[in-house]
């Protein structure tokens, strides 16, 4: 377990930046940093969430501007808010996962402003999606996220895993 | 029970009432995060190694006789607006601005305490004052100047300045004070002289200009300084302005390149733009094929603060907008959306404070949105103004666009040209 939190800690910000590159190109609305929260969100140990999303958080402070501590809480709160919802929705549902997906399109980019804007901090990490931008997310995040969580060292932190 | 714990996590939920703490006091977890994001970008540092060894750009004359250009001209500029009323036994010294500190409430000067030691407690630009000398510290630390604004926690008040305005229904005197944040304006007006005179005020935008006080305790302050346009807050009533607050909107000479000391009996001087600050040659590496973000990779006894600024010779292309031991991230210069407080420098005339705004970007060229009275209305070029890093460094040549208040500007090379360093304070290199 501690080898994944360590291989967590270094491979974040290249799953960031790995998004900055991507982001240049034709496959532009797959949008990593979200499959990483749509994890967090739905699947990964409550245990493990504040040392997931610190490594994220880290991550993306080093790819984008802003601080720890504002991408932490951009990233932190949609996953809390979507948290409690798992004992609601059966979260195999495609309709609930693109609906999860949809929200947190929707909350980080506007929770990561309104953090920058009330510490007259800058993030660049600000991009608002179009309807085509949420309608990509609901259709491309799902089975990223189910990429993400069957690979190391996500796999170690997701629900169920030993 | 658990089936409370399973569905609200209280370490995820304290872990972000933790990071709502240290958004709000950055300065108890900074370290915290500097070696989070050191440790984070080790693997960054290693692809650095890899490089080639950095070196200093050496084909800088170009960027080189433009600097010293600007300053040439925006020191002659500064010396012809010597304010009448300054006594002769002045001597003007004038001050480069190394950059802002404590929220931009200070700007840290060129010089040291002990080389300004005679110089009175006001500082001026042009005919405008901007503050006043920062409480002196050790003769070897650079000093500070103390903008005239808005009162800030935890920084040391400004002085209140014994002022004037002339309205339409005669001559207000007042007394110039830092505002609450609450205010609508950085500086309020108290003790006014005549409230009738106040009362029958309807329009504001009349300049106030400091007014000598009789042997004033808290040092003399030359008249007939501008300090600002006076704004009147109050009720409407019958088409008529009930006025009930008082205020000053500062002038904007505290973004300027340079300030000038008073010295008394002696000789003045000329800014030193290079005093105190180091070059190391760096090798930057874009992380994205748009080239939105490099990484360089630092020498490990180098302390980096967030905004210190990346040079090619004389010519700024970006600031570090993350740091730790031995790495740092940089944000190139020339990003849609970014925004600087600048000075244009036209082939003839005087030069003058703009902000631009980076609407659109190439690899050549950079497309902005110009705000300032005068604008961009010719060829010329830009440089850094006092907000932000040292004042004097060279952002491109520009010429106005098609469209009113806009401009086209060369944009610098790609980092993989190299001849990049980071232009740093002494005081951040550890012996």
């Amino acid at each position: 377990m501690i080898v994944a939190w360590i291989v967590w800690f270094f491979l974040a910000p290249h799953l960031f930046w790995l998004d900055r590159v991507v982001s240049g190109t034709i496959v532009a609305p797959l949008d990593i940093g979200l499959g990483l929260a749509f994890v967090f969100a739905l699947f990964a140990r409550a245990s493990a969430l504040p040392g997931l999303l610190l490594g994220a958080a880290v991550g993306r402070a080093l790819a984008f501007d802003g601080a720890i501590a504002l991408h932490f809480l951009a990233i932190g709160l949609p996953v809390a808010g979507l948290f409690p919802l798992r004992g609601v929705f059966f979260r195999g549902s495609v309709f609930w996962q693109g609906a999860a997906a949809v929200f947190l399109a929707l909350a980080v980019p506007r929770v990561a402003q309104f953090f920058a804007r009330i510490t007259v901090g800058a993030t660049d990490a600000i991009d608002f999606p179009s309807a085509f931008g949420l309608f990509c997310s609901a259709i491309l995040v799902p089975p990223l996220a189910w990429c993400l969580r069957q690979l190391p060292p996500l796999r170690s932190f997701v629900e169920g895993a030993s | 029970m658990s089936r409370a714990r399973k569905f609200f996590p209280v370490g995820l939920y304290a872990s972000l009432l933790l990071a709502l703490l240290a958004l709000a006091q950055p300065r108890v977890f900074a370290p915290l995060g500097r070696w989070c994001s050191a440790a984070a970008a080790l693997p960054f540092r290693a692809y650095g190694m890899l490089g080639a060894q950095p070196a200093l750009a050496t084909n800088e004359s170009d960027a080189r006789s433009r600097a010293v250009v600007f300053w040439s001209r925006a020191v002659a500029s500064e010396r012809r607006a010597r304010p009448a009323a300054i006594p002769s036994e002045f001597a003007a010294c004038t001050c480069a601005v190394r950059g802002q500190v404590a929220r931009g409430t200070r700007l840290v000067l060129d010089r040291r305490w002990g080389e300004i030691a005679d110089c009175a407690d006001f500082v001026t630009v042009g005919h405008s004052l901007v503050g006043f000398l920062a409480p002196r510290g050790n003769d070897a630390d650079w000093a500070e100047v103390q903008l005239l604004g808005r009162a800030t926690r935890g920084q040391a008040p400004v002085r209140s300045v014994p002022a004037r305005v002339e309205t339409p229904n005669g001559e207000l005197r007042f007394v110039v004070e830092q505002a609450a944040g609450i205010d609508p304006w950085p500086l309020r007006c108290a003790l006014i002289d005549d409230p009738y005179v106040a009362a029958g005020l309807q329009s504001d935008g009349h300049v106030v200009v400091t007014q000598g006080f009789v042997e004033d305790p808290l040092g003399v302050v030359p008249p007939d300084l501008r300090i600002g346009e006076l704004r009147v807050w109050g009720y409407e009533r019958d088409g008529r302005r009930l006025p009930v607050g008082f205020f000053v909107d500062p002038s904007e000479a505290g973004r300027a390149p340079l300030v000038t000391l008073w010295q008394r009996g002696g000789r003045g001087g000329v800014p030193v733009p290079d005093a105190g600050l180091v070059r190391h040659a760096v090798q930057a590496f874009s992380m994205t094929p748009g080239g939105g973000r490099w990484f360089v990779a630092v020498p490990f006894e180098t302390r980096l603060g967030l905004g210190a600024s990346v040079v090619r010779g004389e010519r700024l292309v970006g600031t570090v907008t993350t740091a730790g031991p031995g790495y740092a991230f940089v944000t190139p210069l020339g990003l849609v959306g970014q925004e600087w407080q600048a000075v244009f420098m036209p082939v003839r005339g005087a030069v003058r404070d703009v902000i631009v705004h980076v609407t659109d970007a190439t690899d050549e060229r950079v497309a902005l949105r110009v705000e300032g009275t005068l604008g961009i209305d010719g060829a010329g070029a830009l440089f850094t103004g006092g907000a932000h890093g040292p004042a004097g460094l060279w952002l491109g040549d520009v010429e106005p666009g098609r469209i009113p208040n806009t401009a086209l500007m060369t944009r610098a090379a790609p980092p993989d040209r190299g001849g990049l360093a980071l232009l740093v304070r002494s005081a951040e290199v550890r012996p």
